[in-house]
């Protein structure tokens, strides 16, 4: 019993293996306890994955309905499909710099998976015939460094990896986790955004076509590979194919990483992970990207982004959190971040942001606008989709988000009132919240 | 307007606002409240082209460009 028990999977093999407590029909947490090579080869039958030319990898990633877990949900046939003629000349990046504040999911499988995450990086560098393979680790976690170092350390000596994997950590900041920012830095270049205006990215990192994926997405190839595409798909349904990796954060700001069944509903998460939603006013659906919902509508969601996205909305890279404060000011404390968080290149970003950072801050204060609720509808008009990365349109659809799905709250506020019992934020760190309380 | 012979393309990054582009290409870019050019129109029309040839030339960062869809010997 006791540890034995971790390398056992009860229903579902998936991307978690799972501990007594954590484990459920369609949900289970992942733990902090890192799987050594031998371990991760008795969880998975074998410590050296099938191999997998180019082809059989498109086949399986189509047929599995794989999409990328970074945030956007790109389809990743289609990434692999368009670095088809660079074969043999390709630079494959783990992209595991997470730089969105609310999302711990990726930092959490680098030290409790790195090989499954390690051997996806394999899989598909040797498909690609890749010439260089790099892992960038978020900043600021020693653990995440530790656990990769280690594994690189065991895979070495079991001769795993045709192309050795170099392990870099990410540079601070919002914006430095952006893929165009990565491979500047990987380029020994400050890692802020870059304007690439023909996709792929054929002149990336050494001036090679580059090949950037988030790490779940690595891991989760690496887990189609093993246990097949139809086994990997049926996890969840046609609609949500697989598992995927949510941050959830209580009203506290205390949060559990969780693997989910696609097309989970909220409703079990919020049993399983015991938030009392009686205490809920606000819910922050996909993080600084995403958008501010009533407690209500989550209880409605299932985790299954294609279905999430027909009604408008987006899961991110798998970020809910929960607050018991003001929508108000979680978005007034969202935007004025954002806004310190501009790499200072795109004119729409760098005087877009603040402006509306600070009409929302006057809003949380009761104190009258300067531009009016209308007005500042027409600002994020002027600033979505204007920005060299996406940042300036997070804030804008968290604006956007309030005005729709709070309009009462918002009207209060333009009287001065507000009816929450909490006024501090909780989805921004407090130095950045703003709020008279 | 005449036909569509490929599209116009800002970098965000490199553009410092000058608004030059704005100036000559007005069918096709706003200027916003902080002066920075907002592309309306994507698709450069050929009776544009002389415009937007400008715009490309003057334009003192290097951020406007003009992106045919073929390249221009072939027409």
């Amino acid at each position: 019993m006791g540890s034995m028990e971790m390398t056992e999977f009860s229903s579902w093999p998936g991307l978690v293996v799972p501990d007594r407590t954590s484990d459920a029909a369609s949900i289970r947490r992942m733990t902090l306890r890192t799987l050594s090579l031998e371990e991760h080869g008795r969880v998975r039958g074998a410590v050296r994955p099938p191999k997998v030319t180019y082809q059989e990898l498109v086949r399986l990633v189509e047929t599995a309905g794989l999409s990328g877990r970074g945030g956007a949900g790109f389809p990743t046939v289609r990434k692999l499909t368009s670095m088809a003629q660079y074969r043999g000349k390709v630079v494959v990046v783990a992209n595991g710099s997470e730089s969105e504040p609310l999302a711990h999911k990726d930092e959490t499988l680098m030290i409790h998976q790195p090989h499954l995450v390690l051997e996806g990086v394999a899989i598909v560098a040797d498909a690609l015939q890749a010439t260089a393979a790099f892992m960038v680790a978020k900043t600021k976690n020693q653990l995440v460094v530790d656990s990769v170092e280690t594994a690189l350390k065991e895979r070495r000596r079991a001769r795993l990896d045709r192309v050795p994997v170099q392990p870099r950590i990410a540079d601070p900041g919002y914006t430095s986790g952006v893929e165009t920012s990565v491979i500047q830095q990987l380029n020994g270049k400050g890692a802020k955004p870059a304007y690439f205006p023909v996709r792929p990215i054929t002149r990336g990192v050494a001036k090679r076509p580059t090949f950037v994926s988030n790490v779940e997405t690595f891991a989760a190839i690496a887990l189609i590979a093993r246990m097949g595409a139809e086994a990997f798909a049926r996890m969840g349904t046609s609609e949500a194919p697989g598992t995927q990796l949510l941050t959830v954060s209580d009203p506290d700001g205390h949060y559990q990483i969780l693997e989910v069944r696609g097309s989970t509903p909220f409703t079990e998460v919020v049993s399983f992970t015991g938030i009392d939603m009686l205490r809920v006013s606000t819910v922050l659906l996909g993080g600084y990207f995403g958008q501010l919902i009533a407690p209500g509508v989550a209880l409605g969601l299932r985790v299954a982004p294609a279905e999430m996205k027909r009604q408008g909305m987006s899961i991110g890279a798998g970020v809910v959190a929960f607050s018991s404060a003001c929508p108000v000011a979680e978005a007034s404390a969202i935007c004025s971040y954002l806004a310190t968080q501009s790499a200072g290149q795109c004119g729409p970003c760098f005087n877009g942001l603040p402006a509306i950072a600070k009409e929302l801050g006057r809003l949380a204060q009761g104190a009258t606008l300067q531009r009016g609720v209308a007005e500042i509808g027409r600002l994020g008009d002027q600033i979505i989709g204007r920005g060299g990365c996406a940042m300036p349109d997070g804030a804008v659809l968290i604006a956007r988000s309030l005005f729709r799905n709070f309009p009462n709250e918002v009207a209060l506020h333009e009287k001065g009132q507000c009816t929450a019992v909490k006024m501090r934020p909780v989805f921004v760190a407090p130095e950045y919240a703003k709020v008279a309380s | 307007m005449s036909r569509s012979i490929g599209k116009i393309s800002i970098n965000p990054i490199a553009c410092d606002g000058h608004g030059i582009c704005g100036e000559l290409l007005p069918e096709l870019i706003q200027l916003d409240e902080w002066g920075y050019p907002k592309v309306t129109k994507n698709d450069l029309p050929l009776d544009l082209l002389e415009h937007a040839r400008r715009a490309e030339r003057l334009c003192p960062t290097l951020a406007f460009m003009v992106l045919l869809a073929e390249p221009a010997t072939q027409r």
